[in-house]
């Protein structure tokens, strides 16, 4: 399976959302990474065939995907990143609806909600009213019902958002899952969950693609230009305005900055290894 | 265009076959075959139908859409009981009966839901052509009672036809203005457009009392011409619904 965006082109008025975007991407999980506004949840809806874009098409193995209409989007799943729900619905009716929708025969769609449910671990609680869900809870169930048509490719636009840590690493190790031998594009800004789980990294800035690659290749960019100096509390402030600070914890009576720094920012400065998150906080720096 | 990459291999064959160049004729060929097979590795499941899609929807959506019907027709009933002339007032009643299909066909909308369900296969323009369908089926049922029980209040079946349609004008007038609104994705313009409607009710009720000629038989052939006109403008928006559909454009408001 190869999805590839060719010259995808998105005007709103004078703003360009979507600036000439061309990539392949292959089964594996892809970590979309962007300040906001950088175009990531309008390429998404472009890549869900529900925005039309100015310019520019996506094809799914040589299909344009609007073309294939029906057939795509029985391939797809997709959770947007501000999603609404019917507050009078239960979980497993609101997934039995979706359910519907995405043509699923009824027994089948009872099967397969029940153990999605069970794996997004809202099994006690599938006949409660959504309105009583909590954030996290009801992001779970927009994961679920991004799943429930086994789609081939996976849209998630924030999906970690709300969700406390150990619902994080659950997602996280139910969506490496997933990936294998499907495409699962992912939209976060939390940087660790990209680098958790992402094969390889897409780097979005003012609608452009500008960068592609695994976390070590991308890192390797930002290789030689993190450092960290033990400063007084006193000089940190001064330090803040001076460089770009991606950190600063304190350890005694001291504070330690990373610093983002092209150059060695002072003589007591040591270089450290580059994360991802560094090379974000780089690419974004202005 | 579909299998466009198909096509531009084929193309790119063609030239390349002119020229005569085996090894890319034959690099071109496996290139056409790799992409077939891949085409034709998807695991299909079984999918439902649009009828079976359609009674899911039903299941769903039908005790909204015959409650709202059924509470709208039990408040016309109570009132036309007590109405002198209620003939003339069937215009205001079925354009109570269409604003209260109005909940049903934007409650994704209202909810957010709009994103999420037109990732669906059923996309926007199935689930607004199933609710248009059950609400049109809604709709008959209440007009066809109001339009008995003014016939028996009237013991009379005159001008039974020009009260059909003294019915059917203002209700495709309502569906006509919704479906375009939904069509043109102004989200913005609903509440406007939703008190536009309502108004209509007071106009229909007005025209009633200041236009009693309008509700004469000598009137009938203007409300034949407003009733092609705007049967016209109804069909209009049902094909744009099935040219989208076949197109497979985006359909309705998201958000």
């Amino acid at each position: 399976m190869e999805l590839s965006i060719d010259r995808l082109t998105k005007h709103y008025g004078r703003k360009i959302a979507v600036d000439c975007v061309s990539t392949i991407l292959k089964p594996g999980m892809y970590g979309l990474l962007g300040e906001n506004g950088a175009g990531k949840t309008t390429l998404m809806r472009m890549l869900c065939a529900i925005l039309e874009p100015t310019s520019g098409e996506v094809f799914l193995d040589g299909r344009e995907v609007s073309a294939m209409g029906a057939d795509y989007r029985d391939l797809l799943g997709y959770l947007p990143q501000d999603f609404g729900y019917y507050p009078n619905y239960s979980a497993r009716e609101f997934l039995l609806y979706m359910a519907a929708l995405k043509g699923i025969p009824r027994d089948q769609a009872k099967k397969r909600v029940k153990e999605l449910l069970e794996v997004v671990d809202l099994g006690s609680v599938e006949t409660k009213k959504l309105r009583t869900f909590s954030g996290g809870m009801k992001q779970r169930v927009g994961i679920a019902q991004a799943l429930l048509n086994h789609p081939q490719i996976l849209i998630l636009d924030e999906p970690t958002a709300g969700l406390d840590p150990k619902e994080r690493v659950r997602f996280r190790n139910l969506i490496s899952d997933y990936a294998n031998d499907r495409i699962v594009i992912l939209s976060t800004h939390i940087v660790s969950d990209i680098e958790a789980i992402a094969d390889e990294v897409l780097l979005m800035r003012k609608g452009k693609l500008v960068s592609r690659g695994t976390v070590s290749e991308l890192t390797k960019q930002a290789a030689g230009k993190v450092w960290e100096l033990a400063v007084s509390p006193a000089e940190a402030a001064r330090w803040q305005e001076k460089v770009a600070v991606a950190n600063l914890r304190h350890e005694g009576e001291q504070v330690i900055l990373r610093i983002l720094s092209d150059n060695r920012p002072a003589e007591a400065a040591v270089c450290c290894e580059a994360t991802l998150e560094d090379l974000y906080l780089q690419s974004f720096r202005e | 265009m579909k299998n466009r990459r198909i096509e531009e291999y084929l193309e790119s064959s063609l030239r390349q076959g002119e020229k005569g160049s085996p090894r890319k004729m034959e690099e071109i060929a496996a290139g056409c075959i790799e992409i077939v097979r891949r085409q034709s590795e998807y695991e299909e499941e079984e999918r439902t139908g649009f009828w079976q899609f359609l009674s899911d929807v039903l299941r769903f959506e039908g005790p909204a859409i015959f409650g709202l019907q059924a509470g709208v027709l039990f408040v016309v009933c109570l009132q036309a009981g007590f109405m002198e002339n209620v003939s003339h007032y069937i215009s205001v009643f079925t354009s109570l009966f269409a604003l209260a299909v109005i909940p049903v066909l934007l409650r994704s909308q209202f909810y957010k839901m709009g994103e999420m369900e037109a990732v669906t296969r059923a996309s926007g323009v199935e689930i607004i052509l199933a609710k248009l369908i059950l609400a049109g089926a809604a709709n008959l049922i209440c007009i066809t009672v109001l339009l008995c029980l003014v016939m028996r209040l009237q013991n009379s079946r005159e001008n039974m036809g020009q009260m059909i349609l003294y019915g059917l004008v203002p209700y495709l007038v309502c569906m006509s203005a919704i479906l375009r609104l939904i069509r043109l994705r102004r989200k913005e313009r609903i509440s406007v457009w939703t008190v536009v409607m309502a108004g209509s009710c007071v106009g229909w009720g007005i025209s009633a009392k200041a236009l009693p000629w309008l509700y004469e038989t000598s009137a009938a052939g203007i409300w034949i011409v407003l009733f092609v006109i705007f049967a016209a403008f109804f069909g209009k928006e049902l094909c744009l619904i099935g040219e989208m559909k076949r197109e497979g454009k985006p359909y309705g408001i998201i958000d």
